[in-house]
């Protein structure tokens, strides 16, 4: 008789294999269905940009340090770019063109997991954001976060003030944090359409050819360098250490514009990784190129019953020395550390 | 591409996103299929409605952290509405000459060996729910953790019909 591994190794060689036909058909039945559902679905998914409402307590406060981490890979994105002839785009028509836009908006969606975090057969803890970001090179940037179509966070920095401010809706708080002219020039700097431009001119990066990207014929181009992280000053770095990158930018072969950027890494722990490590995975689409901004867009309405972070109160007296004189208040961390605390106190009581 | 990133775009209706999934998972989800319904058609439309329910509703499985899981437990409930309904009708003995005639012919619908459906044959003399953790565990490469939680048993349950199901198999 046949040992139990034994039978286990003979089950295990019996394979089904679809051939040619059952793919066909297979795959033609489920398009056919994805596109008949596609039109009321993506309807039921687009957030209601209008929705402000007070939010239930949820994990992804953890990671409002997304923002941050959006800026840096949206760095890292476009630096690869110069401008001699790639393939049948050229870099040239690219960033002439990129150069006259004084506004961007674009979608993005951000899913950041934990690592090392995994239950055996289960995926690690995840949270997703959907975004809508406006990039304007009068007055800054604008992101509106949304978590399963709510409004939960409002991101902003603002040109002329040089100031950066979240407003956190489910903590019904908000934080404003003067940043280092230099740390506002090197952030806004690079994700201003002009800033673009810039960081269009240098790099290494590996062309990917043609593909399809949203349905555009585009071609695309990787870089792999975490190095390339430049918005961060070598000091910072440690707030939101990126390990691995793969980054990809896709360029639509008859506009010469951007129509999507992909990114996935890894960071180490990090302040503002809530001190685990995290995969991130980030995607922007949908580029609207000299859009026009809607009013009120850079006028942030803070409630009347919002309250104002105070950083301090929340930090133990370890990480305020390691904090001073970064210039910069990590605000994803705040929100991280009020949460743990009143958990802290709701377990005392 | 994580699975989670294909979803998502799934859920954009993007059918590139499907056509991925599909190619990583199709050939893991016939075998489970063929496992418990030992019957190449049957296999087949129970993948075939498998995906095409997924993709009208990709957003069903957002509460579902695990793409692999639960498409096999898709089939496996596919599966076993195809058994209770073919239990009304008369079962066809399986034709080996047609899995013979399609071995290696990539344009046939389902390619399946000779000594692949012998085994299949012997698994169908399993107990459905014996089949159906045996199956998933040793084709599908579920931990029984996964297997659990997709099927709403405890894990002990899992483990004990396997083992009883691996026991039959030696006998």
């Amino acid at each position: 008789m046949k040992s139990p591994r034994q039978i286990e190794n003979i089950v295990g060689r019996a394979r089904a294999r679809a051939g040619r036909a059952a793919d066909e058909l297979i795959l033609n039945d489920a398009e056919d269905t994805l596109a008949k559902f596609s039109h009321n679905r993506s309807r039921a998914m687009q957030p209601d940009l209008t929705l402000w409402r007070f939010i239930m307590e949820s994990k992804v406060t953890k990671y409002s340090a997304a923002a941050v981490a959006a800026l840096a890979i949206g760095l890292v994105l476009f630096s690869p770019f110069g401008t001699s002839k790639n393939g049948n785009i050229v870099m040239a028509d690219v960033v002439d063109k990129v150069s006259r836009m004084r506004t961007i908006t674009h979608k993005a969606e951000y899913v950041f997991s934990e690592i090392d975090q995994e239950e055996p057969g289960l995926e690690p803890n995840t949270v997703e954001f959907y975004t809508v970001k406006y990039l304007s090179e009068e007055y800054g940037i604008a992101e509106d976060v949304f978590e399963e179509g709510t409004l939960i966070a409002q991101v902003y920095f603002f040109a002329e003030a040089h100031q950066g401010m979240i407003i956190a809706h489910n903590e019904k708080k908000y934080g404003k944090v003067s940043l280092p002219e230099d740390l506002f020039n090197r952030i806004t700097g690079i994700i201003t359409p002009r800033g673009l431009v810039e960081y269009f001119r240098s790099g290494h990066y590996t062309e990917l050819g043609r593909a399809r990207f949203d349905n555009v014929d585009v071609e695309g181009f990787e870089i792999t360098d975490p190095n390339r992280l430049v918005p961060f000053p070598e000091s910072l770095r440690p707030l939101f250490p990126i390990t691995d990158i793969v980054a990809r930018i896709w360029i639509d072969v008859e506009t010469s514009l951007p129509v999507g950027i992909e990114a996935e890494f890894d960071t180490a722990r990090g302040l503002l990784t809530g001190f685990t490590r995290l995969h991130g995975e980030w995607r922007a689409y949908d580029f609207q190129w000299n859009a026009e901004i809607p009013e009120g867009t850079f006028d942030p309405n803070i409630p009347d019953d919002y309250t104002e972070f105070k950083v301090t109160d929340f930090l133990p007296t370890e990480v305020k020395a390691g904090i001073v004189g970064m210039g910069m208040v990590p605000a994803g961390f705040i929100v991280w550390k009020k949460r743990r605390n009143r958990k802290k106190i709701a377990k005392s009581r | 591409m994580k699975d989670r990133r294909l979803v998502h775009r799934l859920s954009r209706a993007d059918p590139d996103a499907l056509r991925q999934i599909y190619h990583r998972y199709k050939d893991d989800l016939l075998t489970v299929a063929m496992a418990l319904l030992a019957d190449a058609d049957s296999a087949e439309d129970c993948v075939h409605d498998t995906f095409v329910h997924f993709a009208a509703d990709p957003a069903d499985m957002r509460a579902n952290r695990n793409l692999k899981g639960y498409l096999m437990r898709c089939v496996a409930n596919r599966a076993k509405n195809l058994i209770k309904r073919q239990q009304l009708r008369p079962v066809h003995p399986v034709d080996e000459r047609d899995y013979g005639e399609q071995q290696d012919c990539p344009e046939s619908r389902l390619i399946v060996s000779e000594e692949s459906m012998r085994i299949f044959e012997a698994m169908a003399k399993l107990p459905a729910e014996q089949r159906e953790v045996v199956s998933l565990h040793v084709h599908g490469q579920m931990k029984f953790r996964e297997i659990a939680e997709q099927l709403d048993l405890s894990i002990n349950t899992v483990q004990s019909r396997y083992r009883y199901g691996i026991e039959k198999l030696r006998t």
